[in-house]
């Protein structure tokens, strides 16, 4: 396929919705992770306090940037309310039973790096944030970063993750991949470069258009994230492996406890990963100082879905 | 398989450790809903956690005294999906 460019006729003026990790500071340096039904706190990512345990539908964890207040919500529109649990400190939560995605009070879906994305009547994607989408997606994966020197890179996979559109200027235009991958099964940005699993290889670009593979992991990748400099590459299943780079090109094999990846976020000096056990029955979670060597930590819980430090 | 312990002080608050890490992996100082406990609670609260840690089945323990423990919610692994479908 050859690298085209599709011209957008005009931006999305829908209101922006902007969420970010970094918040105000009523209760810095605390952690704050949820799944399943659990929310719990730690200052350090290994010493945890359970803060609540019955709230269903837990996902992704967020903090307001202006007001400092901690939310968790369900990450999927069609689940009921009961994940929109708030606190101010981190410490007193307060269940919210409302309409799914009250924030928004739109139909759509939190991707994982917490950017909303919404849904037209059938279900296909339109925009990330407030940049519309082309063609009306309908793929696997999509992610944003907004961080470092280029800012308003996208990328996402459509057409059940054979075809990557990726911008590099918020949306204006797009470039569709050079056809060497077939089953996108994860996509990420970081400053320089794009990233994408084709199953178990991992791709990179700088322009989007033109994708080198990098590395194969021993995992199907089911999950990107980047933390405090260190990109992460792990499976969607439990493993005891995750691929880890500086900069998406030289990628490293690391063995972790044995466990199914969901989130990463660093922290109080430590690198912590969160998601389920082996059996996904419970929490697991493992912290790194170095990135290289992982230990397995005990956590009170129900699955992890997420995890945030601020 | 880790050797849970805890320990409780006078006001009730509760550490509890794994035997592999020399760190609490747990800071308990009253139900997870906030609400005060005795210290007859937090031993109870323990014993459902080491329960929790220990036997797949076992609930979680609860969030509050209304609620001691709740049932164990479970997720669907894709690894779970392909045994299945193996």
């Amino acid at each position: 396929m050859a690298v085209s460019t599709v011209v957008r006729s005009s931006l999305s003026t829908f209101d922006k919705f902007q969420r970010t990790s970094a918040g105000a500071s009523s209760t810095p340096g605390l952690f704050v992770t949820a799944g399943g039904g659990s929310i719990a706190t730690s200052s350090d990512g290994i010493t945890w306090t359970t803060r609540t345990s019955g709230g269903a539908s837990i996902g992704l964890v967020d903090r307001d940037a202006i007001s400092g207040t901690w939310s968790t919500f369900t990450n999927n529109n069609s689940a009921p309310g009961g994940g929109n649990w708030f606190s101010t400190d981190g410490t007193t939560w307060t269940q919210q039973f409302s309409p799914p995605n009250q924030r928004t009070g739109r139909s759509g879906y939190f991707t994982e790096d917490r950017q909303f994305v919404d849904f037209d009547t059938s279900n296909r994607w339109q925009r990330i944030g407030n940049v519309q989408l082309f063609g009306g997606a309908s793929g696997s994966a999509v992610v944003f970063d907004k961080g470092g020197a280029f800012r308003n890179r996208y990328i996402y996979s459509a057409n059940f993750g054979g075809d990557v559109f990726t911008s590099v200027n918020g949306g204006a235009s797009w470039l569709i991949d050079d056809g060497s991958i077939t089953n996108a099964t994860q996509v990420w940005a970081t400053d320089t470069q794009f990233l994408v699993s084709n199953s178990s290889q991992i791709l990179s670009s700088a322009n989007g258009g033109t994708f080198t593979s990098r590395a194969t992991a021993g995992f199907t990748v089911n999950g990107f994230r980047r933390a405090n400099g260190l990109i992460f590459a792990y499976s969607g299943g439990a493993s005891t492996s995750i691929m880890t780079s500086p900069d998406g090109i030289t990628w490293t094999t690391r063995t972790i406890p044995n466990m199914t990846v969901r989130d990463v976020v660093f922290g109080a000096g430590n690198w912590v990963l969160v998601g389920y056990n082996a059996a996904g029955s419970a929490g697991a979670i493992a912290t790194s100082s170095d990135g290289i060597t992982w230990t397995a930590r005990t956590i009170t819980s129900s699955p992890l879905e997420s995890v945030l430090f601020a | 398989m880790p050797k849970y312990t805890y320990n409780i002080n006078d006001d009730g608050a509760l550490w509890m450790f794994d035997g592999i890490n020399p760190e609490p992996f747990q800071y308990q100082p009253t139900w997870p809903c906030g609400i005060a406990w005795g210290k007859g609670e937090a031993k109870a609260w323990a014993e459902q956690t080491i329960l929790f840690l220990t036997d797949p089945d076992a609930d979680m323990p609860g969030d509050s005294p209304e609620a001691p423990s709740i049932p164990r919610p479970m997720v669907v692994t894709p690894d779970a999906i392909e045994a299945e479908e193996a």
